[in-house]
């Protein structure tokens, strides 16, 4: 061969390039390897396109996660660190045994709201310290240290509740942030300064990418809301859960963006479920409402409800019905309920979320109207939508969990039928595991087969022991985050 | 039935090839060439391909003349052809049975003459020889000289090292 007159050296790049994107992943990195020339082309964006296909061996699946990367993120670069996060985590994840490459020990805060953002680079945090401030945290930087993100202009408060919105299509990182700031001293007692409400524009701009927020919107609100997840953020609409007297649950939506100074509540909801305190509300894109209490999931759609444009609750206002009620087995009354967060489909067609009460899992499909009307102030009824479907499976074989998240298919896939992935942690072994859906059908991509017992994938024991239900997860970057015992957290690096 | 309409081609080395119109225009560079010109008695010059490789090249069209064309810009996304990325059909997988020598030329014809299947499946051979083995390897296999510096391998393997453990 070494007579040769002709060699890899004779044949140009863009045929080279060709060469490259039939390889799998790792003959990609191995061909880097071997010289220059070769290193060089390995950056174009051509192969990478070609090694995220790979990965993403389903013809028809690629191009949807394709879609997911915005445009402006496919560059080489951008592409080959996600295929990288991707395989890497993949590999972790799916083996028996995952290992984090690195754990990070960080200094908390004492408030009790927090957020990994998509992506797992930004985690936040509240403080109690009566300056009502965000903390931002990096999880790229070298050393992990809190950055004040953004504090209460009207001072005397803390971060009572936090929502936001992330479009995940949004590149750099750009979302809104819902923070209710309330003086926790004058909990019960009537206050002369009322809660406020806030809604923040937070984009990661500069080289870097630090995050910076500016506020967009401040209001007084009315009426305590619970500890539990009394927020919900969607497009031009915030959806409020407060109680009333006797406790009775009370959902208010309001138009932040767009409205005049001074109006506060568009909608006011009282809800079928009465005395029953709500675990979890959500505001879906077209303006329904699901709400989760323990024995119960509820949909409300709004305009067919006599919603009032009042900052106080008409008494003659009635109990609005549900438009579909999903009462748990017996026994109807769960002693513990965990809510996974709610996801979008690729086009955002559906609604997921999921929850469970230890003893079965309910997966939720919801189907969305189909044009957004949330920048329409005449919106109408969603009409003919089908009904939420709703699949359960027993957890039987593994009592105990405690903690979950639902991930979408495009960033977890060991294989092209993974459907959604949760991951749980079963606090009696400090163990985080990952159990993944699968769908066979392509028709019913959302039908459950299996049991989680038996897709019980792998498990992780962690170093330490962990605080109850504070784990987070970001798939796309392989994160973990998780709370110990002590107080303090940890970032778990798994890719 | 009269014959086919034909092309004469002729090679670097100066050798002549009458083919079938049908068969040349495999060749989306000879197609073009016989738009622009028009029909003509005259050769077609091909100054890269010298006449081993040309009657090798030739060898292909002729198999594959009523193949359909491919789009001239198919979707990417929607051809299988990642999926397949390690098959190619018995026939092809003979054909391209050569020496690495003139499997280089047939790839530099292929891509000179402008003709994407007999590319990729060049291609896809270079990439199944590829698969499965280690840098140095493959530095041996192709005659590839290693041209890093020991510090830049040293850093570049870091980089890529996680790749490997499995």
């Amino acid at each position: 061969m070494s007579n040769n007159s002709l060699s890899m050296n004779d044949i140009p790049d863009e045929v080279l390039i060709e060469v490259f994107t039939s390889l799998d992943f790792p003959a990609v990195i191995a061909l880097r390897l071997t010289c220059r020339r070769f290193y060089a082309i390995s950056k174009s964006l051509a192969v990478w396109l070609g090694a995220f296909r790979w990965i993403s061996q389903d013809a028809e699946e690629w191009r949807s996660q394709l879609e997911n990367i915005p445009q402006q993120s496919r560059s080489a670069e951008q592409l080959e660190k996600l295929v990288t996060r991707m395989v890497r985590f993949e590999r972790n994840w799916s083996s028996t045994r995952p290992t984090p490459q690195r754990i990070a020990y960080f200094e908390g805060t004492q408030g009790n709201r927090t957020a990994l953002l998509p992506g797992g680079r930004w985690f936040l945090a509240t403080t109690m310290d009566k300056s009502g401030r965000v903390l931002c945290y990096d999880f790229e930087a070298q050393e992990i240290a809190p950055k004040t993100l953004l504090e209460c202009p009207l001072g005397d408060r803390d971060v009572w509740a936090m929502a936001f919105a992330v479009d995940q299509t949004a590149s750099p990182l750009e979302f809104d942030l819902a923070l209710e700031f309330a003086n926790q001293d004058q909990f019960f007692v009537a206050s002369k300064e009322p809660r406020v409400m806030s809604v923040w524009r937070v984009r990661s701009d500069g080289p870097d990418g630090t995050l910076s927020a500016k506020v967009m919107r401040i209001f007084p609100v009315y009426r305590r809301t619970p500890v539990q997840q009394p927020l919900s953020l969607s497009g031009d609409w915030l959806l409020r859960l407060s109680y009333g007297q006797s406790y009775s649950p009370i959902l208010t939506v309001h138009r932040w963006r767009g409205h005049q100074e001074g109006s506060i509540a568009d909608f006011i909801l009282l809800p079928q479920a009465g005395c029953e305190p709500l675990e979890n509300v959500s505001l879906l894109p077209d303006l329904r409402i699901i709400t989760v209490s323990h024995s119960r999931v509820e949909l409300y759609a709004p305009a067919t409800h006599p919603w009032k444009p009042s900052p106080i609750i008409p008494p003659t206002l009635p109990r609005s019905s549900p438009t579909w009620v999903f009462e748990y087995p017996p026994p109807h009354r769960l002693l513990q309920l965990s809510v996974s967060r709610l996801v979008y489909g690729r086009k955002k067609t559906a609604a997921m979320f999921a929850l469970h009460n230890g003893e079965t899992l309910f997966n939720f499909r919801i189907a969305l109207t189909p044009a957004s009307t949330t920048n329409d102030d005449s919106s109408k009824p969603p009409t003919d939508l089908p009904e939420p479907q709703v699949t359960s499976v027993s957890l039987r074989p593994m009592t105990g969990l405690e903690f979950m998240c639902l991930g979408s298919s495009h960033t977890i896939r060991s294989s092209a039928n993974t459907n959604a992935a949760i991951f749980a942690t079963f606090p009696q072994h400090s163990r985080l595991r990952a159990l993944r859906w699968f769908s066979g059908v392509r028709d019913e991509p959302d039908k459950l087969v299996g049991t989680p017992a038996r897709a019980v994938k792998s498990k992780f024991v962690a170093p330490f022991e962990s605080g109850a239900g504070r784990w987070m997860v970001d798939e796309q970057s392989g994160r973990v985050v998780c709370m110990t015992k002590e107080r303090q957290w940890a970032v778990l690096y798994f890719a | 039935m009269s014959a086919a309409p034909q092309v004469t081609l002729e090679s670097s080395d100066g050798e002549k090839f009458k083919v079938d119109k049908e068969v040349a225009e495999r060749s989306v560079l000879i197609k073009n060439m016989i738009e622009d010109v028009g029909e003509s008695d005259n050769p077609i010059p091909l100054p890269n391909v010298n006449a081993s490789v040309l009657k090798k090249v030739l060898e292909y069209c002729e198999h594959h003349r009523g193949d359909p064309l491919p789009a001239a810009d198919a979707d990417p996304s929607n051809d299988d052809n990642r999926k397949r990325a390690t098959e190619i059909s018995d026939w092809d997988q003979k054909f391209i049975q050569v020496d690495q020598e003139m499997l280089f030329e047939i790839i530099l014809a292929a891509n000179y003459m402008d003709i994407k299947p007999l590319l990729d499946v060049g291609c896809k051979t270079v990439a199944n020889m590829i698969k499965g083995k280690t840098p140095e390897e493959i530095r041996k296999l192709f005659n590839i000289v290693n041209d890093f510096t020991p510090e830049e391998e040293a850093q570049i393997k870091k980089e890529n090292e996680w790749a490997e453990d499995r």
